[in-house]
């Protein structure tokens, strides 16, 4: 069992359908093949919202420039891409501001493992806002096995020559590097919280 | 409810403003809150017809006033002449020119207003504000009406040093200008170095949690019940919710929905424990990511020890993040959510 739940882009479309206005979701992108993974995320909930889904960048002038794209327009579905990018600032002022970034459609935060932590860590009235609406994107519908988590663990350990036990260790101590690989071994140790 | 109850007493005008909705306060702005206040004084003003009672002097005053609060607010542009620098010459015959012509230009000058994002650099300028605002308050107060402003959202500037550099300079202003001030404070103010901010205001109201513990937690089922939770919500599945919100409010109601979403997407027509058990796991985890080691050593000493030092600057984040709850004076707890999480014995210890 992964620390947040893993649901496809068509079972996320959903929950946003039933939430209606105002509804915020992190979604926790893949650690491979992100761009092609973000394409056709934004290809399935498109279709199964029935209209176009607008990606906005953070990137320029930040907070400014992602107060009126969100506000103009207010009504369409948003997907922010490149938080990930967003440094300890940027967060506490996204925080601040909540209430001026609220719309009527939905927003979609597009983020790592990495990036949810620096959210929660520096913006907790937006994670508070956000609450448990937090899922990973499961490609083609799939959620893994017990085997083979268990099989992407082992090679995880045979790629890099080292056990998951010292990996935990090595988390703990903040020696470990924060690739996108390593966070994905700690999720898949159900040890999210030293992310 | 606070405006609307102090609208109740009759004695004052009261103005509520969300300011983190209508400004960017991540910039430290000192003047911001007296723009904001002003712009919704003038509304207020207008809106309950007090206008209507005044000469046409008043009025005009009140005009210009309320331009000038605009202009603080939103910024202003003017032509001003600039003399052109000692020795400048002019590239035509000088003889072309009047005999007391002077040199120089027309250039425009902006000057930038407080509630236009993004804001510019802290300016010590909020003097400006004070003489148009006077005019209103001074007409508010004429009726025999106090002037109270409530102002949401401030508790969004988590610690203490912002919270203070944001507010001090407005706040000291309003009360020059006999305005009472209602503000939403962060809780760092209570704790550690914070706590010397709090002994500028007349009186701290903290707003404790509210118990969520079965025997005590009628109020959270109340408000499941009052927004029709109970309608596909059983009691033991409302326990359940109430027990893991913490009593925290936009928590219970996060999980009532999630749960609620979860047993549609199974085409439940009823909450059940699973449905419930899924969501208090998912708030749990999202109040669980980015803890650190060091953090939850601390979560579980006060888990098992009861023992949680405030004037310590981790303590007091888990305390602001709601990771940490104070039910009353020195109770605190780790949220249920994620107490049900990292209090369980780690596969690893």
């Amino acid at each position: 069992m992964t620390d947040f739940i893993k649901e496809p882009a068509f079972e996320i479309g959903r929950r946003v359908e039933i939430r209606g206005p105002y509804a915020w979701f992190v979604i926790l992108k893949p650690t491979v093949d992100v761009e092609a993974a973000l394409d056709a995320f934004i290809s399935e909930f498109s279709a199964f919202l029935g209209g176009p889904v607008r990606v906005i960048s953070c990137t320029g002038p930040w907070l400014g420039k992602l107060r009126k794209d969100l506000a103009d327009p207010a009504s369409d579905a948003v997907v922010i891409s490149d938080l990930d990018q967003a440094d300890a600032n940027f967060w506490r002022a996204l925080d601040i501001n909540r209430s001026g970034l609220l719309r009527s459609g939905p927003v979609i935060l597009w983020l790592s493992s990495l990036g949810l932590a620096d959210l929660c860590e520096h913006a907790p009235n937006i994670r508070s806002f956000v609450g448990g609406s937090i899922v990973y994107l499961g490609i083609r519908g799939d959620v893994m096995t017990a085997s083979e988590r268990q099989q992407r663990i082992s090679d995880l350990e045979s790629h890099f020559q080292v056990t998951s036990a010292e990996v935990i260790l090595r988390a703990e101590s903040g020696t470990l590097p924060t690739e996108p690989h390593y966070v994905e071994w700690l999720v898949l140790l159900d040890r999210g919280d030293l992310v | 409810m606070a405006e609307r109850w102090l609208e109740q007493q009759g004695q004052t005008l009261s103005v509520y403003i969300d300011i983190s909705a209508e400004t960017d306060l991540s910039g430290l702005n000192s003047g911001a809150l007296l723009a904001g206040f002003g712009l919704h004084l003038t509304r207020e003003f207008s809106g309950k017809g007090f206008e209507d009672s005044l000469d046409d002097q008043q009025k005009e005053a009140l005009k210009t006033a309320r331009s000038e609060i605009k202009g603080f607010a939103f910024g202003t542009t003017k032509s001003v002449w600039v003399p052109e620098d000692e020795g400048y010459q002019p590239d035509d015959d000088p003889e072309d020119y009047e005999p007391d012509y002077e040199p120089g230009r027309w250039v425009t000058r902006s000057v930038p207003g407080k509630l236009k994002p993004p804001f510019p650099a802290l300016q010590r300028d909020i003097q400006a504000i004070r003489t148009p605002l006077d005019a209103f308050i001074s007409a508010v107060q004429a009726r025999s009406l106090d002037v109270v402003v409530i102002f949401d959202g401030l508790d969004r500037l988590i610690s203490p040093d912002k919270f203070w550099a944001v507010v001090h300079q407005d706040f000291r202003a309003l009360r020059r200008m006999r305005v009472a001030v209602l503000a939403a404070a962060p809780l760092s103010v209570l704790y550690g170095e914070g706590r010397s901010i709090s002994e500028h205001f007349d009186r701290i109201h903290h707003m404790a949690t509210l118990s969520s513990e079965p025997e005590n937690n009628s109020y959270l089922k109340s408000v499941l019940s009052h927004r029709g939770g109970t309608d596909i919500l059983g009691p033991d599945e409302a326990e359940l919710i109430c027990c893991a919100s913490g009593g925290v409010l936009r928590d219970l109601i996060t999980l009532a929905r999630d749960a609620g979403e979860a047993a549609y997407i199974e085409g439940s027509d009823r909450i059940l424990p699973e449905h419930a058990n899924a969501v208090i796991k998912q708030l749990g985890e999202s109040y669980r990511r980015g803890l650190g080691p060091e953090r939850v050593k601390i979560l579980r000493k006060l888990s098992k020890e009861r023992f949680f030092d405030v004037t310590s600057s981790p303590n007091i984040e888990l305390l602001v993040t709601g990771r940490v709850l104070e039910y009353s004076a020195g109770d605190f707890r780790v949220h249920p959510a994620l107490g049900a999480l990292i209090l369980k014995p780690e596969k690893n210890d």
